[in-house]
């Protein structure tokens, strides 16, 4: 600013203005280098800073410094990244997903619970959790893959926790999911028992109770007298990969060439093969779907229960079958070719199907119970061994002109689930 | 201007004799005639310099711009340059020529917030509109009340961070770009939207790929991760193609692009309602969204022709653009700003779905529809507060520049008292409507709308949700009054640190509270997040505004 600066005598010819804008001049700070071209600065820091302090390229436009650079590949290298990324894990994908079951009802009402993994895109997965043998059924279509690493089991695609074995051997073996069901067979006759089975890689609690579902056994298509065709529901320890065990409870329907049936349950004891089968119970039986629960400690309490009806129970034995346990969803069959099918799964362990979330007040109606919410929750009760109810549910929340109505559904016991009013 | 090396001081001086002596008066220096022409036009030089000087600072400041020193005013024979001045300011009178101004037409008060608060109101055409359809036809631009919770958990992801990623984009290219627009210089508002755009995609593309691979197809697994990655690509093209209307304020355009979107929605997703497999049809429910967002792309590059290359004329026009790097880096803090914001309103609803995943068992992320459909209705009363706040910013760009012309600078005292009024009167304003609305609003929708969408709120915690975010929403408009202040007097520091905490505070405290599993006490999570914004804001602007015309100039 002018009033900064010495006193110039305007008298002095000195101060003549000069185009020479180099030449030492009173009235000048001397000592600058010449200035170069003059650019239009957007940066008041400019100022501030002493000429001899600017050395930074004046002409920045130009200047083709890291950092320009950088700037000016960025939106290349980005997309080229997001490719790499959407290609990489689109070709890749596997890995258990935990998944959410839901139940939709009308106006965009949704009953939801945790439901048991899944491995996508055909890939072997065989880690599992405990919750991953609730309430499964079986919708996703898939088959035995690869060998599970370190175990001559076979993972069971889009099953997380789900492998297949068996006497039978993965040629003659199927395991595989089609139309609802799993399918577990032996494809060729064999003059011995031979079997194959799906069973978990992860052990279920001894305080759950083991809940099979399956449809009504085939008659068998050989008529080889000594033919027989089994399907098997049996609850095992699950240290049998550790010590060589093969100590099980079992239920098992009986198809014989006659067109004969019984229904058998027991238990097995035995050490790496050929184990001794104890029959505790077995009666005629005719041919439908079977609905199986086994609640047992593994030592001296065990009761079935067929169809919702208590078929054996005792608390004296000495079945000396080591819990935690592993359910076989499970084939046996002698000179035929037999396949059985299962349509659902689950390790219950807790009594009651419970809908939280509810405003208070709510009329909850299953089949034909009706419960009034308390506490935010319905609580439909159903021991931990009765059969799972399959109909529709539908809530009369106070406020609503008309019910909320769920689709058809088969609700086990223990199921929890949580009301979500609409997305 | 750079200034580079001193200037001469004595190059604008008019080489005079000196005077024997001191002159006392314009008499005294009749005697003198050289000095005394001399003088006269010097006074129609000051004039020149400042057409209306209003005191004597005025003159002094034009003599001493035109290089008079007290030596020079020695040369005339003033004591000081004040001393001239006082002298030349008397002789300004006889040249003095008043401007005819031209007076604005008078607008009634009242009638110019409602012209304000309509035009403010228009921000939020594109939500009010889409929440509109999605009452009435059950699907919108990024929700369909028909989605499946899996679906709804990937859209609702899908939103969240198209929502974040473009709102960091359209803040910078709306500073930037408004910067432009506002000089006409077209070809470089051309030139900074194209930018912003090419970087905002590559932005948005990068950071959708890495939460699909990171997060979303190892948890959900490839199915929904694609319709994760589809929702999120058309979601966020829509939000960044709406960002230049929303700067060329073309808000009619962007009314009948968000039109034509919806009814392509609605089309798409009616024409695809016979697929039952849920996956699929989301699927098909994303292109349809994808195609309504290709509307808005096309309307806003129309716009763009229409309102920026029409500016351009025939000729060729070739300018110097400013180095890219330097526009991103001075933009950032905006960027981030509208990335803290939108996180900071948007995380809550995220945070309480993660939570509601581990209380159902799985760990992941799942749509807790009580929840967010109580908070979106609470969401519904910034519709009615965005006028406000855009009302009141106008009025405040009004007020400011007569403002600071009227109180001289021997007068600042009152000119900073003045606009603290200002931001008294509008802040408390704002904060009295909208508590006001966060009270009053809740109860009204539920009395309005229709049971079944209203649903979530009779669910356990859907009121308290309700009106605890009805609050925290209300917070909102306080803070982005003023943070608009703060960008308007180019100071966005205390607008992005209160946003950032803001955002932080409200991811924080959400996931304390919903840690027990009381998922509805989410709501207290975003309240405590807007309260920080606004306080922060409110601080940081208040102390900006006190500093008065200190500022103001500074802004320059």
């Amino acid at each position: 600013m002018p009033r900064s600066e010495p006193p110039v005598d305007i008298e002095d010819p000195r101060n003549e203005p000069s185009p020479m804008v180099d030449s030492p001049m009173p009235g000048r700070i001397d000592g600058h280098p010449a200035p170069p071209e003059l650019i239009d600065s957007w940066d008041p820091a400019d100022d501030e800073l002493p000429g001899d302090q600017r050395p930074a390229q004046w002409d920045w436009h130009g200047y083709p410094s890291w950092g320009r650079k950088a700037v000016a590949v960025f939106p290349i290298v980005a997309l080229v990244l997001a490719v790499a990324l959407f290609a990489n894990t689109t070709l890749s994908a596997q890995g258990a997903i935990a998944e959410v079951r839901s139940v939709t009802g009308t106006g965009g009402a949704t009953l939801l619970s945790a439901g048991p993994s899944q491995a996508p895109g055909g890939a072997a997965s065989g880690t599992g959790q405990p919750a991953d043998y609730r309430d499964l059924t079986f919708q996703v279509p898939g088959s035995t893959v690869k060998p599970l690493q370190g175990s001559t089991s076979l993972a069971l695609s889009h099953y997380a926790g789900w492998q297949a074995n068996g006497s039978a051997g993965s040629a003659n073996g199927i395991a595989s999911v089609s139309g609802g069901l799993l399918h577990v067979g032996v494809r060729q006759p064999t003059p011995d028992f031979k079997g194959w089975f799906a069973t978990t890689t992860s052990a279920t609690p001894r305080a759950c109770v083991f809940q099979f579902s399956a449809a009504s056994p085939p008659p068998i298509s050989a008529t080889h007298t000594l033919a027989v065709g089994e399907l098997v529901m049996a609850v095992q320890t699950s240290r049998t990969v550790t010590n060589g065990d093969i100590n099980y409870v079992v239920v098992a329907e009986n198809v014989f060439a006659d067109g004969q049936r019984n229904l058998t349950v027991g238990y097995s004891l035995g050490h790496l093969s050929h184990a001794v089968e104890h029959v505790l119970k077995g009666v005629p039986w005719s041919a439908g779907p079977l609905q199986v629960a086994v609640d047992t400690n593994g030592n001296n309490r065990l009761s079935v229960w067929v169809n919702g009806a208590l078929f054996f129970a005792a608390t004296d034995l000495h079945m000396g079958i080591a819990p935690p346990f592993d359910p076989y969803l499970e084939v046996q069959a002698r000179r035929t070719a037999y396949t059985v099918a299962f349509d659902g799964y689950s390790s219950v362990c807790q009594n009651n199907v419970v809908v939280s979330d509810l405003p208070d007040g709510t009329v909850a109606h299953l089949g034909a119970v009706t419960v009034t919410t308390h506490g935010g929750s319905a609580v439909f009760p159903m021991a931990a061994v009765a059969q799972p109810v399959t109909g529709e549910l539908s809530l009369s929340v106070p406020g609503n002109a008309s019910p909320v109505r769920f689709s058809r559904h088969r609700y086990w016991p223990g199921d929890r689930y949580s009301y979500a009013p609409g997305t | 201007m750079t200034k580079y090396g001193p200037v001469s001081p004595i190059v604008d001086v008019p080489r005079v004799s000196p005077v024997a002596g001191v002159a006392r008066s314009l008499d005294e220096l009749r005697t003198e005639s050289s000095v005394f022409d001399d003088l006269h036009v010097e006074a129609r030089r000051v004039l020149d310099r400042n057409p209306e000087p209003r005191n004597l600072r005025d003159v002094a400041v034009a003599l001493e711009s035109m290089g008079y020193t007290t030596t020079g005013a020695r040369a005339l024979g003033f004591n000081t340059v004040f001393d001239l001045a006082l002298t030349v300011f008397d002789l300004t009178y006889l040249y003095y020529v008043p401007r005819t101004e031209e007076v604005p037409e008078e607008v009634p008060t009242w009638r110019r917030f409602a012209d304000d608060y309509l035009a403010g109101s228009w921000y939020g055409v594109p939500w009010i509109m889409s929440i509109v359809v999605l009452f009435v036809g059950r699907v919108a631009l990024w929700s369909s009340l028909n989605a499946t919770p899996q679906v709804a958990a990937m859209v609702s992801l899908a939103f969240f961070l198209a929502a974040v990623v473009a709102g960091a984009c359209s803040q910078m290219l709306a500073r930037r770009g408004t910067f432009y627009y506002l000089q006409k210089n077209y070809p470089l508002v051309r030139w900074v939207v194209a930018r912003f755009l090419v970087y905002g995609v590559a932005t948005g593309l990068l950071a959708i790929a890495v939460a699909y691979a990171v997060y979303v197809v190892p948890v959900y697994g490839l199915h929904l991760g694609e319709i994760f990655a589809e929702f999120a690509v058309a979601i966020f093209a829509f939000l960044l193609s709406a960002a230049p209307l929303y700067m060329l304020r073309r808000f009619y355009t962007l009314a009948l692009a968000t039109s034509l979107a919806l009814v392509v929605t609605l089309a798409g997703a009616y024409l695809f309602s016979g697929d039952t497999n849920d996956v699929r049809h989301a699927q098909l429910l994303g292109l349809a969204v994808g195609s309504g967002a290709m509307v808005v792309i096309a309307a806003s590059y129309l716009a763009l022709r229409t309102d920026v290359d029409s500016g351009l004329g025939a000729s060729v026009t070739v300018v110097k653009p400013p180095a890219l790097r330097v526009v991103l880096w001075h933009s950032a803090p905006y960027g981030v700003y509208g990335l803290a914001y939108f996180v900071m309103i948007l995380v809550s609803p995220l945070v309480v779905g993660l939570a509601y995943g581990r209380g159902l068992g799985v760990d992941q992320y799942l749509y807790p529809s009580t929840y967010q459909g109580s908070v979106a209705i609470a969401l519904l009363e910034l519709v009615v507060l965005l006028g406000l706040v855009h009302a009141s910013i106008e009025r405040f760009g009004r007020r400011l520049m007569p403002l600071l012309e009227r109180h001289t600078l021997d007068r600042w005292a009152q000119a900073r008292r003045a606009l603290r009024r200002e931001w008294i009167r509008s802040v408390g304003l704002v904060v009295v409507a909208s508590g006001v609305v966060a009270w009053a609003l809740p109860p009204l929708l539920l009395q309005v709308l229709p049971p079944s969408l209203t649903a979530a709120v009779r669910s356990p915690g859907g009121l308290l949700a309700l009106e605890v975010a009805a609050y925290g929403f209300a917070m909102v408009p306080v803070g982005m009054l003023c943070s608009q202040y703060l960008f308007f007097l180019g100071r966005p520091t205390p607008a992005l640190f209160g946003a950032v905490a803001g955002a932080l505070t409200s991811t924080m405290a959400t996931a304390l509270l919903v840690h027990g599993g009381d998922i509805a006490l989410g709501a207290w999570g975003l309240l405590a997040g807007t309260t920080v914004y606004a306080v922060i804001t409110g601080l940081g602007s208040y102390r900006v505004l006190a500093a008065g015309e200190e500022s103001f100039y500074a802004s320059f």
